[in-house]
């Protein structure tokens, strides 16, 4: 990863919610998207692109579907972006997202939560963010 | 142990489908005995094998101690012993017991009643007497005790180690009633008469345990559900359809079905009506003969004969139409009586009728070829087979339930112990089945035709009044059937229908008397001999009973195509249930299980782990997803199709058929199926919402999105091929280059290791070589990587739209290096300019030909007329006259003028001449004087007067000459004009086939310039207007975004998504943290970390 990109994700890091930084800090996501993209012989600047969409995602700034549209640009086959996409699900997207949705669950479980907040989950059927802080 | 369980079941089932048999197998002498419970057999009438084991037993029950809450039962043994070894089996290591049960008054086992001692008793052969005491009774109720003896023995073979155990009971049992004494009294005793029952010679038969289901033997469950669930429902619908088919034909061809009290009913309201109808026929005719109206069959006289003839008549019709209806229905009797069609049961009596007394048509036909044989002599299939006893009684209810074939006797079935292995079992039952759908389609097919047969006769009989009416007037004549014409036609062709099938009938039935030839040569079928000799037979009689339905049918018009179709119909929903259930079933059970299996988290992990236990995981999860997937449903299988066009059950038909059955579902496709229907209807919930404008504009760019993709598929396809092209080029490289690589490496080692000794000089040269090959490889792989980088960027900037280009009204892409670097991003934009520019440049066109053709066709109008002017010389002579004329008059008036005043001189002269002579004195001298003027005067006028004739003749061949000189130029104009004319009309022809080219031109451009301002309207209207495919994709993408976002907003909604997928985690989770354009930011920001926008 370029240094400069490094230092960017970091900033934008800082400005998530400590359970996600805490998720995505937890898998090297970084090298694993570098393994992805040398196995689908992506050239340097493909993989920074690549890179930088994985983060994109991960940050929240960009919606995953398009993140798929991104790597389409890149001119591969719709094997490699199957390949591709499908890879990023496994290895990156899906493990953080479920440590990001088990600990909202764990701060749930732990914290005091008033009334009004077990009211709202139960009414919305088991939404899990309303004892979000 | 739950985890294990599953294991063990699957382990369980494996063995018991690849075992040959089960483990208590023991093969002797090439025949397999599988021997494991046996039971005895009830006795019957039939004649048992004489070398069978058998059972004796004798019980006595002794005088009973009656208590007001409890019983003491006394049980004697006198007899219970086995034979002894006799040739085929022989039984040792008895068990005997006693089991008494107590009853209460209702006949139900009592409740709550439980003997102090154990319930049964097991004996050895020493003991001889039992007690069994029974407590918590009632006090002064009403019980009865029944006693019955019970025997378990080891069955052994030919003197071999034990096979398999026998339980069972033997016949009779002995039944006391007592009455206990009211509370507070005495106990009593009470004898009981006739307490003996003996039970001698039962035979012990040796049967298998292919309809035993228990969980030791599943191989027992298998043959019960292949019995059960695929036989048993077939063969009870075949004998179903073959009784209604025997009663229908019966109800068809009887005449009290047709002397019914309705149809006399019917029939008298309809005639009155008709009668009625009389009145205003001849008000009818009335005015026809007032008006002087129609003539031929119209003519008022032959109308009044007809209507006093049909008004007679008429109330004959119920007559004429019996009279047609018995004329068939004694026709069909010809063939159709129990002497033609004959059944003997078993036994050899005449069982031709039935208790309604239809003859038992299905039955003979069945008889004949009686598919059932296949499975009650199912063990001549298979010489690899066992003993069945137990399967043959099995069949007995089958045939009992279908009541078809039932001439197979229980003697034949229980001597015919050749056995039968599972497969072959399972095989048969399919097989069976399947010839069971046959006569079912065959059977219901003909129901219905005879059905319909006696609704369609009734409905003739009762509307014959209107039909006759009808043939009253020629206009109501050829109305469909109620008229006469048409009427007549479909209930003879219904009646006879009767008779022609029944001739086919007794043609078919004779047939099969004198037997198939090709089956004959088997003698002693086994195997596929015997399953060819019953299914050839059926199949020629199958055949040959749908040909003369359908013979029957198209004699029998329209009203018979319409049941034929109707028969199909059910029979096709009826097989349609009798497999869809089976399938459903199947599903049910085993789709499940493996559904289950495929999504076992332990064989998840297993599959995880890898190694053997990965391999083993993977392969049962696979396997559990297959079975999950499937359907077992035969419908959906090729022979299933087939089968169904072979019956005749086509198109809408084959769909009732199949109604229920989706295609490759399974337990799995049921979940999706249930799945989809809730997001059907949802759908369907959503269509009713307003969409909003994202939505909307969503849909116009999707709309966009396909038709741009249609515009530039040719070209993306071409570069998307030469990127796969030079992708493997880059792939080979690569791996050229790393061998080269490797061999470097290797090479500097040796070097390493060579270095000091004799070899280093060598080493050097090779890792000199290597670094040569592998330069080459890198330069290679740099080319092969900057030619992947165009084709892959060729990809990316079509999909961005760079490039193109338009020619000719056609999209084309370049696809030369560097011609990317445009930034014509506007395929829609460039080709509405090109398609305007086309369209003014041919409007341009076809004006400036237009008017060239009006200029032409000016000016040969011109010539034309000029040439026609010229061309009229009569005209032309007049006016040349007309032109000599006047110029002879132009001289001649000139003449005129001096001639008079020539004239008025000499008058003049005359007068003076006059005045002298007159005067009183003459003056000779004046008046010779004034002659002389005279004279000299009419000497003037003469003069003038020849010049005048010479001026004028002059005049005239002047003017001559100068009119002949006009009319050769004439002509040369003429002739001038006729080359003008037809030069003239060439240029026309040309410049009017530019025209017409022109306007075809334009109109193409026209349409196309409609089309392109269409669509540039549509996409302005869309969003999607100069933009690339990417962009529109990015846009309506992100519009999706932003529509789920909407939708998440209901807490309800979010719920069910948030967690549902990985993009809505961290779109949710992100969402609102930070604005739109702080998230573009921050994303621009990460993409000049790249140095790429």
């Amino acid at each position: 990863m370029k240094p400069e990109l490094k230092e960017e994700i970091n900033k934008i890091m800082l400005g998530i919610p400590e359970r996600n930084r805490l998720a995505i800090s937890s898998i090297d996501w970084a090298h694993v998207t570098k393994e992805i993209g040398e196995k689908y012989y992506l050239n340097e600047e493909e993989l920074d692109l690549l890179m930088v969409e994985t983060a994109l995602v991960l940050l929240g700034l960009k919606d995953y579907d398009l993140f798929k549209l991104a790597i389409e640009d890149m001119g591969l086959s719709q094997k490699d972006i199957g390949g591709i996409t499908k890879e990023a699900e496994e290895k990156i997207f899906n493990p953080i997202s479920k440590k990001i949705i088990a600990s909202i669950k764990k701060e749930a479980e732990l914290n005091n939560t008033s009334w009004d907040k077990r009211v709202n989950f139960i009414l919305s059927g088991g939404d899990y963010t309303n004892f979000i802080k | 142990m739950k985890k294990i369980l599953p294991y063990i079941f699957i382990l369980t089932i494996i063995v018991q489908l690849f075992a040959p048999f089960s483990v208590n197998i023991e093969k002797r002498g090439g025949v397999l005995y599988n021997t494991k419970k046996a039971e005895a057999v009830s006795p019957t009438n039939e004649t048992n094998n004489p070398s069978d084991p058998k059972i004796y037993g004798e019980i006595e029950v002794g005088t009973l101690e009656i208590g007001p809450t409890s019983v003491k039962i006394p049980i004697n043994i006198l007899k219970a012993e086995q034979s002894t070894y006799v040739g085929f089996g022989n039984v040792t290591n008895n068990e005997f017991s006693v089991k008494v049960f107590i009853l209460n008054e209702e006949g139900k086992e009592a409740k709550r009643i439980k003997p102090k001692n154990p319930l049964e008793k097991t004996l050895s052969l020493v003991e001889t007497s039992l007690s069994f005491d029974f407590s918590n009774l009632e006090p002064n109720t009403k019980y009865e005790a029944k006693a019955a003896l019970y025997y378990k023995v080891d069955l052994r073979l030919g003197g071999g180690g034990p096979q398999g155990e026998a339980i069972g009971r033997l016949q009779g049992e002995k039944v006391v009633s007592f009455t206990t004494p009211k509370e507070g009294e005495a106990a009593i005793t009470q004898e009981v008469e006739g307490g003996v029952i003996s039970a001698d010679g039962e035979n012990l038969s040796f049967s298998d345990d292919t309809f035993d289901c228990s969980i030791g033997n599943l191989r027992g469950c298998f043959a019960e559900f292949a019995y059960t669930i695929i036989f048993k429902p077939a063969a009870f619908l075949f004998g179903l359809t073959g009784k209604a088919l025997d009663f229908t034909l019966m109800y068809s061809l009887d005449d009290k079905s047709y002397r019914s009290v309705f149809v006399v009913e019917g029939w008298g309201i309809v005639r009155d009506i008709c009668n009625l109808f009389f009145i205003f026929i001849l008000l009818y005719i009335a005015f026809k003969v007032v008006l002087g109206l129609g003539s031929g069959k119209s003519d008022p006289k032959s109308l009044i004969i007809n209507v006093i003839i049909i008004g007679l008549l008429i109330n004959f019709s119920l007559f004429a139409t019996r009279l047609i209806i018995d004329a068939s229905n004694i026709l069909s009797r010809v063939f159709y009586n129990s002497e033609t069609i004959s059944f003997k049961s078993s036994s050899g009596a005449d069982a031709t009728l039935g208790s309604a007394g239809e003859i038992k048509f299905s039955e003979v036909l069945v008889q004949k070829v009686n598919p059932v044989s296949l499975l009650t002599q199912s063990g001549n299939i298979g010489y690899l087979g066992e003993k069945s006893e137990n399967m043959t009684e099995a069949l007995t209810e089958a045939e009992r339930d279908q009541n078809i074939g039932s001439t197979v006797s229980r003697a034949n079935q229980v001597s015919n112990d050749i056995p039968v292995g599972l497969g072959t079992f399972i095989i048969i039952c399919f097989l069976t089945a399947a010839i069971c759908i046959i006569g079912i389609v065959v059977f219901f097919n003909l129901t219905f035709v005879f059905i319909a047969r006696v609704v369609m006769l009734w409905l003739a009989m009762i509307l014959s009044p209107i039909a006759f009416f009808s043939h009253t007037t020629p206009e109501l004549e050829n109305l469909k059937f109620i008229g006469f014409k048409n009427w007549l036609k479909e209930t003879a062709s219904m009646a006879f229908v009767a008779p022609i099938f029944c001739f086919f009938l007794y043609i078919i039935i004779t047939f099969l008397d004198s037997g198939l030839g090709i089956t004959d040569a088997y003698r002693s079928p086994t195997g596929f001999e015997f399953v060819l000799r019953i299914l050839i037979p059926f199949l020629f009689l199958s055949v040959l009973l749908m040909k003369a339905k359908d013979i029957a049918i198209s004699m029998s018009g329209q009203a018979g195509k319409f049941v034929s179709d109707m028969g199909n119909k059910i029979a096709g929903t009826t097989i349609g249930l009798a497999t869809g259930g089976a399938a459903m079933a199947m599903r049910g059970t085993v789709g499940a299980m493996g559904a289950r299996m495929a999504r076992s988290e332990t064989l998840t992990n297993m599959e995880k782990k890898g190694g053997f236990r990965g391999l083993v995981g993977g392969t049962l999860r696979n396997a559990g997803l297959k079975v999950g997937q499937k359907s077992f449903d035969f419908r959906n299988t090729t022979i299933g199709e087939q089968a169904a066009s072979g019956l005749g059950i086509s198109g809408s038909v084959k769909k009732t058929m199949a109604s229920g059955s989706k295609p490759g579902v399974g337990f799995l496709g049921n979940q999706e199926e249930k799945v989809r229907k809730v997001e059907k209807r949802q759908a369907d919930l959503d269509k009713l919402k307003p969409k909003t404008e994202n939505e909307k504009k969503r849909e116009g760019l999707d709309r966009q999105q396909a038709e741009l993709e249609v515009k530039i598929s040719p070209v993306l396809e071409q570069a998307e091929k030469e990127r796969d092209e030079a992708k493997e080029n880059y792939v080979e490289k690569k791996e050229r280059r790393d061998e080269a690589d490797k061999k470097l490496k290797d090479a500097e080692k040796e070097l390493e290791k060579a270095k000091g000794t004799a070899s280093e000089e060598a080493a050097q040269q090779k890792v000199k070589e290597a670094e040569q090959v592998k330069a080459e490889a890198d330069k290679k792989l740099a080319e092969a990587d900057k030619k992947l980088e165009t084709a892959k960027n060729n990809v990316s900037d079509i999909k961005n739209g760079a490039g193109a280009e338009i020619k000719d009204g056609k999209i084309e892409i370049k696809l030369e290096e560097g011609s990317y670097n445009t930034s014509n991003k506007n395929i829609s934009q460039k080709l509405a300019e090109e398609i305007g520019k086309r369209y003014e440049k041919a409007e341009n066109r076809k004006n400036s030909t237009s008017s060239a053709v009006a200029s032409i066709d000016n000016s040969l109008n011109k010539a034309m007329d000029e040439k026609k002017r010229l061309s009229d010389i009569d005209k032309l002579k007049k006016e040349d006259d007309k032109e000599v004329e006047d110029k002879v008059q132009k001289v001649k008036s000139s003449f005129a003028t001096t001639i008079g005043e020539a004239e008025a001189e000499k008058k003049k002269a005359e007068s003076e001449l006059g005045r002298l002579r007159l005067a009183p004195s003459l003056d000779e001298a004046a008046i010779k004087q004034a002659q002389d003027k005279v004279t000299q005067h009419e000497d003037r006028i003469k003069k003038l007067k020849d010049e005048e004739t010479k001026t004028v003749l002059s005049t005239r061949i002047e003017a001559g000459k100068e009119v002949e000189e006009k009319r050769g130029k004439r002509t040369e104009k003429i002739k001038q004009l006729e080359g003008e004319i037809k030069s003239l009309g060439d240029a026309k022809k040309e410049a009017v086939a530019k025209n017409d080219e022109a306007e075809k031109e334009f109109e193409v451009a026209s349409v196309n310039f409609e089309s392109v301002q269409n669509a540039k309207k549509a996409a302005e209207k869309n969003g999607g207007y100069g933009k690339s495919l990417s962009e529109i994709r990015k846009e309506s993408t992100s519009l999706s975004a932003k529509i789920k976002q909407d939708e998440n907003k209901s807490k309800f909604a979010r719920a069910k998504n948030w967690e549902g997928s990985t993009n809505n985690v961290f779109d949710y989770l992100s969402h609102g943290r930070v604005s739109n354009e702080q998230a573009q930011d921050q994303a621009n920001k990460l993409y000049q970390s790249i140095n790429k926008k």
